[in-house]
């Protein structure tokens, strides 16, 4: 007999998660925090040595060097954007506007240690808390939270430890990951409820990694696993965060894949090469950018400098966090996750939750379509989606 | 005694046939084990096209398949209808492009092709009768009793028309009705080929209002609010010619079975009450440059606008459906009413007994019709099984 419920499911719950609203969404506040990939131009005014950020070629492509560490816009500025918000400008810079929100995000930052002329993930999880009183606590409930840090742990982890055992391995991505949840508690204190991550890139790929380690072609082994297990601790902790703590909501975005896709097939998302950088010397172009090396058409590559995207790479990856499916950035992109209304999270932990327990092997994030009910499961499930549908607007 | 022996056998044996009668009772809608194949143009082409072009196609490159980071050669944001159809059916896996060496096909293929037409010669394509001989080239892949209870869905026209309208803008009534006769009949030929083939289960969706699709309103410079209704017209004469001529084929070949998805209208209530469906944009395109941002998709010299979020778009490029759209399309398929999809839908067409001719028929919609289905009594004889 055919059964409609589990359509009807999926329906529902997708309804939910699709609400759609033209003009307006409801979260108009961006915090974002990180290394060189989201910094805005926090780097110059912590380090007393010129930042490369600051200068031509950076941001060639829109006529004008801020400190980021691209051709053009970050995936902060993009989805800033797609919020309907004006740029995240950079919390040092204290002429700015904040009223949308702040950028901690500065180049080298790190979650372990205390590396010169930066600020630590955990420095800038005090800045914020230091200066949170510059928004209403509602802005902040409502605010979408983004993440992008630990390559620089896992970069320096990697060459300080060339043949690390695989305890070795997983016990250093635990402490990060540790210092993470750390990080992120102190935030939902203070009133978060959306977290955004990028997970991280296959690090061994960057054109500055490679060059390091002489090989041109492949990627580097050993980082490109450390972020992998990175990767796949950061997921575990944001599901157990969702069950931990109410009315915690999150997006997880893998960075991880659309970076192998367009190295390995770099012309299918129009990239003429996703191996050299466009700025810098060496065989992959992975060092010292200056105007006198860099290329005519910063478009065409995948990798502007040695560690960071072009302006249309991070192009592509704000379009893939804003609204691509959950097999890219789960459970919600970015669009959902702002429109989630805050009191609904705790049904996704729960469904989250049954989603792991009747398919145990699945360690990527799969779509909701996916969810193989078992007929004493459904009418659990069944309520839930009530009690869901009824916050539909 | 002896008698009573004769008896309890004679029950047993009864018994037994009847178990053995009907192998395909159970609506095993998750595990029927059969295959889809789909047959027509670039609405269900999955990755065939590149095959038979030297050029790159646009479909191959970002931002095709934003939805899911894939650029696969399928004309849309991520899956198309097809595979979201096969999932329903219990299909785990896509529907492959079978003009790609080396692809999975147990559960059926596309031999869907860009740019096929019924009649004439495409460039770099193939011609519905030409996805037929393909179809039979490779027929040792499947058995004739899996090919018997398979669903086989075809979409095929759009260009034929599409063309005639660029080749005849001032053609008259008898000239469309002529032409539009030529297409159908070859339609129902090749139709005839596949069941020569072997199947027996077709779904046949009907023509979109090809003028309402962005790149035509493009063209043809319509604006914002309206469709090219020139288009729309052939269209409508081709639609309603389908359920009538399946009608007479299905009498007359023992064990056919058919079912008519009305994509015309869907799309129709799409681009009238866009809000309820959802939808944000349903007159441009997600991708595209121009007036209705319907040209150039993947095109590398293109530099196109692309929008935010395609899942509030009806349409990804200039004519093609965007992954969300398609999602809907396949409930529909597979689950909707006569009004959407009829004699039955395809979930109903799968698990209907093989070589049984249908009980019902294809019946044109007027409000007679309607209010005749809806107060008819709801057992219907596939559905007592």
């Amino acid at each position: 007999m055919a059964n409609p419920k589990p359509h009807l499911f999926s329906l529902s719950f997708f309804s939910l998660l699709l609400l759609h609203i033209p003009t307006v969404s409801f979260a108009q506040t961006l915090f974002v925090f990180g290394d060189g990939l989201y910094d805005a131009g926090n780097k110059q005014f912590v380090s007393s040595n010129r930042v490369d950020a600051s200068f031509p070629p950076y941001g060639m492509t829109v006529g004008e060097a801020t400190g980021r560490w691209s051709d053009g816009r970050i995936v902060p500025d993009y989805l800033a954007s797609f919020m309907g918000i004006p740029h995240i400008p950079p919390i040092l810079k204290g002429t700015a506007d904040f009223s949308h929100g702040a950028n901690f995000a500065i180049a080298d930052a790190t979650v372990l240690g205390s590396p010169p002329e930066t600020l630590t993930f955990s420095q800038q999880v005090i800045k914020f808390s230091d200066s949170k009183n510059k928004w209403s606590a509602q802005a902040r409930s409502e605010a979408v939270y983004l993440f992008y840090i630990g390559s620089d742990d896992y970069l320096s982890f990697a060459k300080n430890n060339p043949n690390p055992s695989d305890d070795q391995k997983q016990a250093f991505v635990n402490r990060v990951i540790t210092a993470i949840e750390a990080e992120l508690k102190v935030i939902y204190g203070s009133g978060g409820r959306k977290f955004a991550f990028q997970n991280l890139a296959p690090l061994g790929c960057l054109p500055a990694v490679k060059q390091a380690n002489g090989n041109v072609q492949e990627c580097v082994r050993l980082p490109s696993e450390m972020a992998d297990l990175h990767n796949k601790k950061l997921l575990q902790l944001l599901v157990e965060l969702s069950r931990q703590l109410s009315g915690f909501q999150y997006s997880f975005y893998d960075f991880y894949s659309s970076i192998q896709h367009r190295v390995i097939n770099s012309k299918t998302y129009t990239f003429e090469t996703g191996m050299a950088a466009c700025c810098g010397t060496g065989s992959v172009n992975g060092t010292s950018c200056s105007t006198n090396n860099v290329c005519t058409k910063p478009g065409d590559y995948l990798f502007f400098d040695g560690k960071h995207l072009t302006q249309e790479g991070n192009l592509q990856v704000g379009h893939l966090m804003w609204g691509a499916d959950p097999v890219v950035v789960g459970p919600n992109n970015l669009r959902e996750l702002l429109v989630l209304p805050l009191n609904t999270s705790v049904m996704l932990a729960e469904i989250q939750e049954a989603m792991a327990a009747v398919s145990p092997k699945q360690i990527k994030i799969e779509s909701l379509y996916d969810i193989k009910m078992q007929s004493e499961m459904e009418n659990q499930w069944l309520s839930l989606v009530d009690k869901a549908v009824s916050f539909l607007i | 005694m002896a008698i009573n022996c004769n008896l309890v056998s004679v029950i047993g044996l009864l018994l037994v046939l009847t178990l053995l009668q009907n192998p395909v009772t159970v609506a095993g809608q998750r595990n029927s084990g059969a295959a889809l194949f789909t047959f027509g143009d670039s609405n269900f082409d999955a990755g065939n096209k590149q095959t038979l072009t030297k050029t790159s196609v646009a479909q191959g490159f970002w931002p095709y398949g934003k939805s899911r980071d894939d650029p696969n050669g399928k004309f849309s944001d991520g899956f198309i209808a097809p595979d979201f159809l096969a999932k329903f059916m219990g299909i785990p896996i896509e529907i492959p492009p079978a003009l790609v060496p080396n692809v999975n096909v147990s559960r059926g293929a596309s031999f869907a092709v860009a740019d096929a037409t019924l009649l004439g010669a495409p460039v770099e394509s193939l011609t519905l009768s030409q996805q037929v001989r393909k179809f039979n080239q490779m027929k040792a892949n499947w058995n004739d009793d899996f090919i018997k209870k398979s669903a086989f869905l075809i979409y095929i026209g759009a260009n034929d028309y599409l063309n005639f309208s660029k080749n005849n803008p001032n053609a008259d009534a008898s000239a469309q009705q002529a032409f539009v006769t030529s297409v159908t009949n070859k339609l129902k030929n090749d139709i005839s080929l596949l069941y020569s083939s072997g199947a027996s289960k077709f779904i046949i969706q009907t023509l979109a209002p090809l003028g309402c699709l962005p790149i035509v309103r493009q063209e043809y410079k319509t604006g914002m609010e309206k469709c090219h209704e020139p288009l729309n017209d052939l269209a409508k004469q081709h639609n309603e010619k389908i359920g009538p001529m399946l009608n007479e084929m299905a009498k007359s070949a023992q064990g056919f079975q058919f079912t008519v998805f009305d994509f015309y209208d869907a799309i129709i209530r799409r681009t009238q009450k866009p809000s309820s469906y959802r939808l944000f944009m349903t007159n441009a395109s997600c991708c595209g440059i121009g007036t209705h941002d319907a040209f150039g998709c993947g095109l590398p010299n293109v530099h196109v606008r692309l929008c935010e979020y395609q899942r509030s778009y009806l349409f990804f490029d200039g004519r093609h459906n965007t992954e969300k759209a398609q999602e809907m399309f396949a409930h529909l398929l597979i689950g909707a009413d006569k009004n959407v999809i009829q004699p039955m839908n395809v979930r109903e067409l799968v698990v209907y007994p093989v070589d049984e001719n249908m009980t019902e028929e294809w019946v044109p919609t007027t409000p007679a019709t309607v209010q005749a289905r809806d107060s008819r009594s709801s057992s219907h004889g596939y559905e007592s099984y």
